[in-house]
């Protein structure tokens, strides 16, 4: 479990991360949502060992980050603007991340990149930023570390890609539990993926919950109710928000989706249905109710 | 993975992704060491001699891979590729992205600095020793290999490391301070140039500001050649690297080094892309900047107009120029010109201040005078004898550092008077109340108890205190010192004697040693015993050369038996005592030995002599800017006469005073300059210019152009 107890950084007069609490526990998928300058580059990067926290700590299991090899070996950083080396080629990195990364997986490396049909001796310098991107996944995934940061990885990925990634993702987080944190200003890129979310605002974190959690107890409704009645005539709804469009209701509401449903029946609407929450929608209903409005932080 | 065998593969990753650097120097040394080698070997003219031949090659194979000043070229490139490697291999520190990369790995800062640090000097140590190598090999070819040419190989190639490692060590020191490219090579030009810089700037401050300053040691050079990675470099070049420098050396590195590893533990990874590292290091480091920077700009403007308000006025514009810059460099940002107003305002007060304070000599520098209680010892130098060698291995050098500092005097209440007898006059000079006429230059040396030297310089007329120059000059030891040819060994002295007589060649002395002998010991008693009141009545009418063994060895390594001829050359004029018409004993024991003295002044082989007078035609006083006047002669055309008759070539040569004597002091008649004709032995005419002593005209002479 990675654990940021009170981090605080500042650059100059600015506060970056603001006095920041969080646990990752190992095996979700984490989520770093914010807008640019919301300090989630700056928070990974301290999170890795680049940065010194100003105030707090940062550890791994009870282990501290900073200057400690040991609990770096365990993971594996994917910058959003990475480096390669000038003239350097797939196989020169390999070669690289295999003296530094014991359990780096070489036989695994030349499939991937088959795969995704980069060539080994090829400059990378030559790569797109979507190739340079996958490449640097590839490491990452076959470096064999517990902890894959990922900083707006999935920006330079075309849809197709970020699906085969996400897929990857998925599959080493069943075979070998690998925890992949993904920090990105893009709901729904993560949407699939992940298991918590963390939002950061401004240097701060606003929210960080399970997202099954935040969709178990909140759901949309659309419905027609009977001539007559209105939304503020379902008393026994615990109604976050509520919009209409001529008959049409559509309601957000707290609460266990089956308690919700007999509620519903009970009060014999023409027609109603539940539908899937986006993660966006989850956000801004749980923002609003933190008095902030999400549209203007968030894309 | 231990940590030793994760250096070393991080090491050789390191050194491949720095193969260029190793082509780029193996190419250099290649063509500068043994190309060069093997070119300068078949350029050896093959018809000489095959010893000749294999000496020659001898001698190029040590130049080639020895360590000197023969054959600066290697070091050169070293000192270059340390410069470029030091910032190269630390550059990702500049680079965000690098940063990123790199300290997310995990290895240990310490092992990314000495993976670094490392690589920089394992790729040109290996380059440099393969060039040795393939020196050697050519050495070989040319059949010229022997174990003691290896064994300087192998001593040299250490010798250009040390060098290297050093400069690299600060090179990298200055990256660590820095964030960009660019300030790591200002850093580096900063650590190589700014005390040297700040030296020369206290020299010039000091040279303007007193007129009594005397610069020895000279601060530039001094603090170059001891403070400066390069200097450093220099100095173990020219005067070879002996145990104790090349501990120096290391001190230096480790010290370098050490402190560069508690930099780049402590730098921030967000210092990547700021121009410098560290803020409390980058606001002295622009003090240290700012305030000399403002102090040159005073001096520039003072200089250019003599006036004290020019000078405050280029004080602060080069406070606010330098700060406004630098500010500028440090944020890359035009905006920020004037942040931080209050530094820029206390570094203008600063530089003002140091201004005005030498400016009215706020310390009385000019007016120092050490009680005679507080002298240890004491010398001093009357610049009047300016033509004695001695240094042969370099002869243009200034003897007045030589006497100041080995010419200690026993007289300090005489040295003391002349000291405040040249204080009064500077303070004359001050108020423009003197004149350069007859100025002397006189150098003074304090040896405080406690052992801080102090110097003073005096323009100054002696004459008010001739009596005390004079016990002075005629102490025994203080003329050893002055004059070292009288007191050499009396039979090596004797064994080397020759004389010259103004115009003609110099000849051994005949006769036998105990002859010679005399000859020396008459000239070591009247040359202790000249005065300067006596130089000034009378000029030499021949010299007498004394020189040592060794002296005479190193002047001509070629020909340790060299004719007397050779004497003649340039490199022996500090050699050629004067001989005094007074010195009568070295006159008569000449004599004896067979040798006629001050012939040219009877005019036995003058056969013309021109005499050219130019009429003063008006005497102008002039004020020049420091307020000090002068006197400025203005002349008509010359009018010349010829004389041939022996009689009249007899009168005019007993006043003739010729140019080459080696006594400035003599009084002469500056309005006649005398150009003098003699046939020597052989037939061969050769011409003496001079002029007449003081008072000395012929009547016929005078008569003759007031026609």
């Amino acid at each position: 479990m990675i654990r940021a107890e009170n981090v605080t950084k500042r650059f100059e007069d600015i506060v970056a991360v603001d006095h920041i609490t969080a646990e990752i526990k190992e095996g979700n998928v984490f989520g770093l949502i914010g807008t640019n300058g919301s300090g989630k580059s700056t928070f990974l990067r301290m999170v890795s060992g680049i940065l010194k926290p100003d105030e707090g700590s940062i550890t791994i299991d009870g282990e501290g980050v900073w200057e400690n090899p040991s609990v770096k070996s365990r993971f594996f950083y994917i910058s959003d603007d990475q480096y390669f080396f000038s003239n350097g080629t797939p196989e020169e990195l390999k070669l690289f991340y295999a003296c530094i990364y014991p359990g780096f997986d070489q036989k695994r490396f030349y499939h991937l990149l088959g795969s995704f049909g980069l060539k080994k001796d090829r400059k990378i310098s030559a790569f797109s930023k979507g190739m340079k991107k996958q490449l640097s996944v590839i490491c990452g995934l076959c470096a064999g570390t517990d902890y894959l940061f990922c900083d707006e990885t999935f920006d330079g990925l075309d849809p197709v890609m970020r699906q085969t990634v996400k897929s990857l993702f998925a599959n080493d987080m069943a075979e070998r539990n690998l925890t992949p944190i993904i920090a990105s200003h893009n709901l729904r890129e993560l949407e699939d993926i992940c298991d918590h979310v963390g939002l950061l605002h401004r240097g701060g974190i606003l929210l960080s919950k399970d997202l099954d959690e935040m969709k178990l107890n909140l759901h949309k409704i659309q419905c027609v109710l009977k001539p007559g009645m209105k939304a503020e005539d379902l008393k026994a709804l615990d109604i976050v928000k509520t919009e209409q469009s001529g008959s049409i209701y559509t309601l957000t509401v707290r609460g266990e989706e089956k308690e919700i449903t007999n509620w519903m029946e009970s009060y014999d609407p023409l027609f109603f249905e539940m539908i899937p929450l986006s993660l966006e929608e989850i956000f801004i209903s749980e923002t609003e109710v933190a008095g902030y409005d999400i549209k203007s932080l968030i894309l | 993975m231990t940590s030793n065998r994760l250096f070393f593969k991080l090491l050789w990753e390191e050194i491949k992704r720095k193969a260029w650097a190793a082509a780029l120097a193996g190419l250099t040394l290649f063509f500068v060491m043994p190309v060069a080698f093997a070119m300068q070997i078949s350029n050896i003219n093959d018809q000489q001699p095959l010893d000749k031949i294999m000496e020659a090659r001898v001698k190029m194979a040590e130049t080639i891979v020895g360590f000197g000043t023969s054959y600066p070229l290697v070091m050169i490139i070293l000192a270059v590729g340390a410069v470029i490697l030091g910032i190269a291999e630390f550059s990702y520190l500049q680079s965000r992205k690098q940063v990123d990369f790199y300290h997310s790995l995990p290895v240990k800062r310490q092992m990314w600095f000495g993976v670094n640090f490392t690589s920089g000097i394992l790729i040109p140590s290996l380059v440099y020793l393969v060039a040795v190598g393939a020196s050697l090999a050519v050495a070989a070819a040319g059949k010229v290999l022997s174990p003691n040419l290896i064994i300087l190989g192998a001593k040299s190639w250490l010798c250009h490391m040390v060098c290297y490692v050093m400069i690299y060590s600060f090179t990298v020191l200055a990256v660590m301070f820095t964030g960009t490219r660019i300030a790591a090579v200002l850093g580096t030009a900063v650590f190589s140039l700014f005390f040297p810089a700040v030296g020369a700037l206290i020299e010039a401050l000091c040279s303007q500001s007193f007129h009594t300053y005397y610069s020895t040691p000279n601060l530039f050079n001094t603090l170059f050649l001891k403070l400066t990675p390069g200097g450093c470099v220099i100095r173990a070049m020219s005067e070879g690297m002996r145990a104790g420098r090349i501990l120096g050396f290391v001190l230096g590195i480790f010290g370098a080094l050490a402190v560069s590893l508690f930099l780049y533990q402590k730098r921030p990874s967000e210092a990547a892309g700021k121009t410098m590292a560290f803020w409390l290091p980058s606001q002295v480091i622009k003090i240290m900047l700012v305030i000399p920077f403002g102090l040159a700009s005073a001096l520039f403007f003072q200089a250019m107009n003599d006036s004290l308000g020019w000078g405050v006025f280029g004080a602060v514009a080069g406070v606010v120029i330098s700060h406004c810059i630098i500010e500028v460099i440090y944020h890359s940002d035009f905006k920020r010109l004037f942040c931080h107003e209050k530094a820029m305002a206390a570094c203008m007060a600063v530089v003002l201040a140091v201004l005005l304070s030498f400016h009215f000599d706020v310390l009385h520098y000019d007016a120092y005078l050490p009680g005679e209680g507080d002298i240890q010892q004491a010398s001093i130098d009357f610049d009047m004898d300016y033509w004695v060698t001695y240094n042969p291995k370099n002869i243009y050098e200034s003897g007045r550092d030589y006497l100041l500092e080995n010419g200690e005097i026993s007289d300090i209440p005489a040295l003391l008077e002349i000291a405040g007898e040249g204080i009064r006059q500077t303070e004359l000079l001050e108020k423009g109340e003197w004149s350069y006429d007859n100025m002397d230059y006189v150098t003074v040396c304090y040896t405080l108890k406690g052992g801080r030297k102090v110097y003073r310089a005096y323009r100054m007329d002696l004459e008010p205190v001739i009596e005390a120059a004079d016990r002075i000059y005629t102490d025994p030891a203080y003329k050893a010192v002055l004059y070292p040819g009288i007191a050499l060994d009396e039979q090596e002295a004797a064994k080397n004697l020759a004389y010259q007589d103004n115009g003609l060649a110099m000849e051994r002395v005949p006769g036998t040693e105990a002859q010679r002998i005399a000859v020396y010991r008459a000239y070591q008693e009247e040359a202790a015993a000249l005065s300067l009141s006596q130089r000034k009545e009378e000029a030499p009418i021949g010299s007498l050369l004394l020189i040592s063994d060794e002296d005479k060895h190193i002047l001509d390594p070629e020909n340790p038996d060299i004719p007397v001829r050779y004497y003649e050359h340039y490199r022996y004029s500090g050699y050629k005592y004067p001989v005094y018409p007074s010195f009568t004993k070295t006159i008569e024991a000449l004599k004896a030995c067979g040798v006629e003295t001050g012939r040219i002044l009877t005019g036995e082989n003058v056969t013309e002599v021109k005499v050219a007078y130019s009429q003063q035609i008006e005497h102008g006083v002039h004020v020049d800017s420091a307020g000090v006047t002068y006197s400025q002669v203005y002349t008509a055309d010359p009018v010349i006469k010829i004389y041939d008759d022996p009689d009249q070539i007899r009168s005019l040569m007993e006043g003739f005073v010729s140019y080459e004597t080696n006594n400035s002091l003599v009084l002469q008649e500056p309005e006649y300059d005398l150009t003098v004709t003699l046939k020597e032995e052989n037939g061969e005419e050769m011409e003496l210019n001079g002029t007449f002593l003081k008072d000395r005209v012929p009547d016929f002479v005078i008569q003759d152009f007031e026609k």
